[in-house]
């Protein structure tokens, strides 16, 4: 039976692994009949910011560049709905102009939505 | 209802409803010792075996750990025994089934150290998974 599944992430990008590997938990939930969303919250709200920079320096050192987070919600856009809790990008100072584009932003009584609508909800 | 099908080689029994009402999916992603989650889960899954509930656990990330073979801490319970054992116990109804995810287990370089029973399997086995479980949880 095909589910929707609420997908939070609070850790943010880099520091954990738990962001960038929440990305293709939702889009093989998607491949898999179901309906995923990932809303991005406390911490987490870094991870929709745009142009993030991922290399650590010399690839002959480094080997290869850490995973973009950023490019992975870009890619995942078509199978996985993005979402922000609003209240957070502000504590944070994270202003609209700063945000990759089409994520919905959310409020506190939104997600409380999304999460009794949900079948299933996971939190990284 | 029995569902096999292969991947990497491995045969993956999946439980449909196999006569008993209730599957539970439960999905690690902390590694064993640094905190208290593997041993809540494996408790949990105790307790939901107990009241006739199949229960799936999908390792994910440093989750994969869990099922290491040769654990041997010197002051805590060892993680792998007690997870086997749930294994073991769920041979028979209500099933238990694990699956460790590829890519974590690969990249962790444990993918050959899993302990008996353990599946290596993908993400795609847990969007299954959620699709057919009653509960689908996540502990980290």
């Amino acid at each position: 039976m095909s589910k929707k599944v609420n997908i939070i992430v609070t850790q943010p990008p880099y520091g954990k692994e738990d962001a960038f590997s929440a990305i293709p938990l939702a889009e093989t939930q998607a491949a898999a009949g179901n309906s995923p969303s990932i809303t991005f919250v406390s911490g987490g709200v870094h991870s929709v910011v745009k142009g993030q920079k991922t290399s650590y320096g010399d690839a002959a050192v480094w080997q290869k560049d850490v995973p973009s987070v950023e490019a992975s919600i870009t890619k995942a856009r078509d199978s996985v709905k993005f979402y922000v809790l609003e209240a957070d990008l502000k504590k944070r100072g994270v202003s609209d102009s700063e945000i990759i584009e089409g994520i919905s932003k959310l409020n506190i009584d939104d997600l409380t939505n999304r999460i009794l609508e949900s079948e299933v909800t996971l939190v990284f | 209802m029995k569902i096999t099908h292969e991947w990497h080689g491995s045969k993956v029994t999946k439980m449909a409803n196999n006569g008993y009402n209730k599957t539970l999916t439960i999905v690690s992603i902390n590694g064993p010792y640094r905190d208290e989650a593997a041993y809540t889960l494996i408790r949990l899954a105790h307790a939901a075996k107990e009241k006739g509930i199949n229960v799936n656990f999908f390792n994910y990330l440093d989750g994969t750990l869990i099922g290491h073979r040769d654990q041997a801490p010197k002051e805590f319970p060892v993680v792998e025994q007690l997870f086997g054992t749930v294994l073991k116990k769920g041979l028979k109804n209500p099933k238990v089934d694990a699956i460790a995810c590829i890519k974590c287990t690969d990249a962790r370089g444990v993918t050959k150290q899993q302990t008996e029973g353990v599946v290596i399997g993908g993400l795609y086995d847990l969007g299954e998974w959620t699709a057919e479980s009653d509960k689908t949880i996540l502990l980290g």
